[in-house]
């Protein structure tokens, strides 16, 4: 007999947050600790009925958008030149590779000098902690696509923007939107991994405050929403988006 | 020498070779790692077991309204009358919840916190095991506003934004305290105040920089914005209270900490109680006394005029003004930080005999 995916997940959660309250029921460790589911959602519910827990969504997620949009902009356009420019990719390239390594929360003390406590210095570390991730890609699309399309292209009279908006950004797309999907992820860690640091609105504000009452329900309350809402935008979202770009182009 | 030839032969199978070189035997590796593990567990218990027996860990903030136990470290006043029990350690903190989590972990027993972390503290920690000890100081907090910032009025903070210490520490919970009373919400629940929780001496600094229309501060902050940046003091917080008092500093401790050592206890407070009397009657002395001592901790004393002016905002008492602290509780639960469940601050004095705290 086969059981079908939905219900083992079913299951396991269920099991999961059974087990987790018979944890905190037998008090091994202290409530304010470790709370129980009961308490989590009783603060979840709370914080929702005076409006933070909406409003840190609605200011992180803007954050998020305005500095994924950067990212995603100034990626394509650094991708598209370090693959088509061999001197970019030598020199430019290498500095790329090395940014990527830096964790974007690294970021955040010189985005608070040069930026102060604002919204653009947060958006600042969302944008510079995604925006590597999509270069590297787009870059690596534009390289692999078809010599004789771009070939082709340029004997019809394709120059310039013609070429990059005809015929480059298509052929890679692919790979572009496995870029923003991986830029995504790295924008919301950078979005609340700022938001923690900086203590200024957000997500980020509500898990220091958590902290900062000892409130421990609250901490974890707030973690389950960004997860939750990193798999939402991620699986309905990219996810979705991926697929029918695999399916068109003829990659799955 | 018998239980190695036992495992010889098992040995032989467990030998690991890596490009010809043999490496130790794996058993030893496991029996290594085991006593050394077990060595470092022995150590640390023995330390812990040490820190716990002869020292007392006492934290406070290097602010003015902790006068009492600054000045009584600098002076030698609490080594002199202690030392001889117990080993002194001190620990420096910058906002009350930070010295609350101490608490809590166990890190700390002793502190000298604002009524709201301390309300906060005992509310949160395990079994209600913080004791408010006595009072330190009264008052002592203002709310400055940038010169640029055209704030006169409750009304003028709209739009604007304002700091405050940590989240539920004493100046926090009066700053959203008096924003709902004049009709305010936060910008974190929708409002049009942006109250950003930060450090007093990153306060200072966005506030020379013009980053803030406004901070609610401890003194010698308050004074610092108003002399030196030109901040316009709009008022002082004691000029809301009944009295012109309320608590600003208080003594705290782990309870289980108060029981098992009365001696310490009782003496730290002699001490405590003493020093009150001499900083009322010494200002300047105490002035000195507490800037040698930032000094020496923070490497540059604050100006002596700012001090003098910043005490003389500040009342050192040991009476923790309880009505006071019980307003504070109120207003903190208003602010939806003391849980959901109601409180009850039912034990939260220690129990004396000369009703002193």
């Amino acid at each position: 007999m086969i059981i079908p995916v939905l219900v083992k997940k079913v299951v396991f959660y269920v099991a999961l947050i059974a087990g987790w309250q018979a944890l905190a029921m037998v008090d091994v460790w202290p409530e304010n600790i470790f709370p129980s589911p009961y308490d989590v959602v009783e603060d979840l519910a709370y914080m929702a009925s005076d409006g933070s827990v909406f409003h840190g969504i609605g200011t992180s997620l803007a954050r998020l958008i305005t500095g994924f949009v950067i990212a995603a902009a100034g990626g394509l356009v650094l991708g598209i030149f370090m693959a088509r420019i061999t001197i970019v990719d030598q020199t430019i390239g290498s500095l790329v590779l090395g940014l990527q390594s830096i964790p974007s929360v690294a970021w955040v003390p010189l985005a608070i000098l040069w930026f102060g406590l604002t919204d653009a210095g947060i958006v600042f570390v969302t944008a510079v902690g995604a925006v590597f991730a999509v270069t590297i890609n787009v870059s690596s699309g534009v390289k692999n696509i078809n010599p004789h399309y771009v070939e082709a292209a340029r004997n019809i009279g394709a120059r310039g923007g013609k070429m990059i908006t005809g015929v480059l950004i298509p052929a890679a797309f692919p790979y572009m939107i496995s870029g923003f999907k991986q830029g995504w992820a790295f924008a919301w860690r950078g979005v609340i991994g700022a938001e923690l640091l900086f203590s200024y609105l957000g997500l980020g504000f509500l898990l220091n405050a958590g902290r900062q009452l000892n409130d421990v329900s609250q901490i974890i309350g707030i973690m389950i929403i960004i997860m939750g809402i990193g798999i939402g935008i991620d699986g309905f979202v990219f996810k979705r988006l991926e697929d029918r770009v695999m399916a068109r182009w003829g990659l799955r | 020498m018998g239980w190695r030839r036992l495992v010889g032969a098992k040995n032989r199978l467990l030998f690991i070779d890596i490009g010809g070189a043999k490496l130790m035997k794996p058993l030893y590796t496991v029996v290594a790692g085991a006593a050394l593990t077990l060595a470092v567990t022995a150590w640390y218990a023995a330390v812990q077991n040490d820190a716990e027996e002869a020292t007392m860990r006492v934290a406070f903030f290097p602010n003015i309204a902790h006068a009492v136990p600054v000045v009584g470290m600098e002076t030698g006043s609490f080594e002199r009358n202690i030392g001889n029990i117990t080993r002194l350690e001190v620990r420096l903190f910058d906002s009350g919840p930070q010295a609350i989590e101490a608490l809590f972990s166990g890190s700390i027993d002793m502190a000298y916190v604002g009524p709201g972390p301390a309300i906060n503290g005992f509310l949160k920690s395990t079994d209600r095991d913080i004791r408010i000890l006595a009072g330190a100081a009264s008052g002592g907090s203002s709310m400055v506003a940038h010169t640029d910032s055209g704030i006169a009025l409750a009304e003028d903070l709209r739009g604007k934004r304002v700091a405050a210490p940590q989240i539920s520490n004493t100046q926090d919970i009066s700053l959203r305290n008096y924003l709902a009373e004049n009709g305010m919400a936060p910008a974190e629940r929708g409002g049009s105040v942006t109250v950003l929780n930060i450090a007093n001496p990153d306060t200072y600094t966005l506030f020379a920089k013009g980053e803030l229309d406004a901070a609610w501060v401890p003194e010698p902050w308050a004074t610092m914005l108003v002399n030196e940046l030109d901040g316009q003091r709009l008022f002082r917080e004691e000029e809301m209270w009944p009295d012109g008092r309320f608590a600003s500093v208080v003594l705290v401790a782990r309870g289980q900490f108060v029981e098992e050592n009365p001696t310490v206890v009782s003496k730290w407070l002699e001490v405590h109680h003493s020093m009150i009397e001499w900083i009322n009657d010494n200002p300047r002395d105490a002035r000195d006394s507490f800037n040698r001592y930032v000094e020496s901790e923070l490497g540059r004393p604050f100006p002596d005029d700012i001090i003098d002016e910043s005490m003389s905002n500040i009342l050192f008492t040991a009476d923790p003004l309880k009505e006071s602290i019980e307003t504070f509780a109120l207003r903190a639960d208003g602010l939806g930080y003391l849980g959901r469940d109601g409180y009850d601050l039912n034990g939260l004095y220690m129990e004396t005999h000369d009703g002193d705290a």
